[in-house]
């Protein structure tokens, strides 16, 4: 059945959950934890593969995530069934309880930042048991100075760790406009070093006045996209579980939600298909 | 990061480059990013962040602004002069936000009352993360509890057990009614998936007060306690529908 594809849920999406191209999940961890929910988000719909997504465990920081917010983190992973847990490689506070910069930023790519990175995938992985972690690739507002190159540090963090990746290919799409930075040339790098992969799929646009690809998640997939994705595809073999296709603005009519969809699933079988030919 | 002291280990890196972000200090950090990224993409940065949480305030707390002149440009100061706190599960920025408004302004009677109004919602929401078994537990019984009180009166030695997730509040455009001024006045109790408000005259709050203390109880255990109570049972059947009481599964 694997790889599944679906979308990350939203309640404008939530109606045609039906689909039959959409058999996978992915749950953003503060829509599902609302203190008064009665059952679980999902309670009504059936899917074949359930992601947890987060944004504020924070990997990148010095110091271990909050063990109170990896437990909310897995409580409802097992409320919803979920089999994985995700995150970005980037950091969100430099002291625990300190000032959040307010949006997941990556790291500087230096020894120091990879040893706490990897410190803290470790401690996250235990404390996760049976739920697989993956860690996402961000696009940048901007970068810092560092000693590594980007794509040296996530496959040392993807092989020291053993954990999946969520490679959002149009956050690399996104750098590779905004910072020339080939976003072929990154997953290609990447990919192989990971255990197991998910994919995110999103579009946004160019705002012609600050000159920069902005990742809005709001437009349809661009073409540029989908041509990373599917050598992407290749690329993970088997170890690909799951494909999301982001929307958080701009919401499509009923046929854009169900096309986008039905694209990802359709170059998935298709490199299945080429693959056993 | 080679803007700063090379002696700078990354907590501190970290510490100092995260303090700047949040406070939007966007120079702060010049040095420390890569020549092909500009002021332009860290103000980026700062304002995609900032017009997060201004969205997420406002929104959220768009029933509080009502009683508040400028209240925008009250979110837009709060933001500079306190940055986001993270993995605050049990504290939100819009319950922050209010707590700053408390301790900078001299509230107005009617915005105090807005802002306990919002504050007894978030106390709820607090009550039942901390217990979530107890919140689930009584809305399944609830649910029944409205069926049975539809299909019967309820019977004097049926157990009746309060919602534990209710949070007394006071609200001084209640104290008319109440008689009460120096008393909370009005409780506030999650019901499903949302957070309801009872306002009691003086009589009332005085047997719901009593209903809480002595819980689980009987309606007639309750009614001795409460003879000069009128319509007990009337009561009893609007607390069941109103979601502060259900009846026990026998």
């Amino acid at each position: 059945m694997l790889p599944a594809t679906g979308y990350a849920l939203r309640n404008e999406n939530r109606p045609f959950a039906d689909d039959p191209a959409w058999n996978a999940i992915e749950v953003d961890f503060l829509r599902a934890c609302h203190p008064l929910r009665t059952e679980p988000l999902l309670t009504g719909l059936n899917f074949d593969y359930v992601s947890i997504h987060s944004l504020e465990l924070s990997v990148c920081s010095p110091d271990a995530p909050d063990p109170h917010f990896l437990d909310a983190l897995v409580e409802i992973a097992r409320e919803n069934r979920a089999v994985a847990i995700t995150d970005h490689l980037g950091f969100t506070h430099g002291v625990a309880g300190g000032a959040g910069v307010g949006h997941v930023t990556a790291p500087p790519f230096t020894q120091a930042a990879f040893d706490a990175t990897c410190r803290n995938i470790d401690h996250i992985q235990r404390h996760f048991g049976e739920f697989l972690f993956y860690a996402e690739n961000l696009a940048h507002f901007f970068q810092w100075q560092g000693t590594l190159d980007e794509a040296d540090f996530m496959i040392g963090v993807l092989e020291r760790t053993g954990c999946g990746l969520l490679l959002d290919v149009t956050n690399a799409y996104a750098n590779e406009r905004n910072f020339a930075t080939s976003a072929g040339d990154f997953i290609r790098a990447i990919v192989p070093a990971a255990s197991r992969v998910q994919m995110h799929l999103a579009g946004g646009f160019f705002d012609d006045q600050r000159g920069r690809y902005i990742d809005s998640h709001s437009e349809p997939i661009p073409a540029e996209v989908w041509s990373l994705y599917e050598e992407a595809i290749a690329l993970s073999g088997p170890r690909l579980d799951a494909v999301f296709i982001e929307r958080d603005w701009n919401y499509p009519t009923e046929a854009g939600w169900r096309n986008e969809v039905h694209k990802a699933r359709h170059l998935l079988d298709a490199a299945q298909a080429a693959a056993v030919s | 990061m080679c803007g700063q002291l090379a002696s700078e280990d990354y907590p501190q890196q970290l510490a100092r480059v995260s303090a700047a972000l949040a406070a939007a200090q966007t120079q702060a950090i010049l040095g420390d990013i890569t020549p092909n990224c500009g002021p332009g993409d860290v103000q980026r940065f700062v304002d995609n962040a900032v017009g997060e949480r201004f969205r997420l305030i406002s929104e959220e707390l768009a029933f509080v602004a009502l009683a508040f002149d400028g209240f925008d440009q009250l979110i837009e100061r709060y933001l500079r002069e306190t940055p986001r706190q993270t993995y605050a599960l049990d504290q939100s920025d819009q319950e922050r936000f209010l707590g700053w408004l408390r301790r900078t302004r001299v509230l107005a009677a009617k915005q105090s009352d807005f802002v306990s109004h919002q504050e007894a919602e978030y106390a709820c929401l607090t009550k039942a993360r901390e217990n979530r078994a107890g919140h689930v537990a009584f809305q399944r019984v609830w649910t029944l509890s409205k069926q049975t009180q539809r299909e019967q009166q309820v019977p004097a030695n049926q157990e009746m057990q309060v919602n534990p997730i209710h949070i007394w509040s006071r609200m001084t455009i209640a104290d008319a009614q109440s008689n009460q001024p120096s008393e909370d006045n009005v409780l506030f109790l999650a019901v499903g998936q949302e957070v309801r408000s009872l306002w009691l005259d003086a009589e009332r709050i005085t047997a719901v007060r009593d209903l809480t203390q002595h819980n689980p109880t009987t309606l007639a255990a309750w009614s001795a306690r409460n003879r000069e109570l009128t319509n007990r049972t009337q009561l009893c059947d609007e607390l069941i529908a109103a979601g502060l009481v259900a009846l026990a599964r026998t």
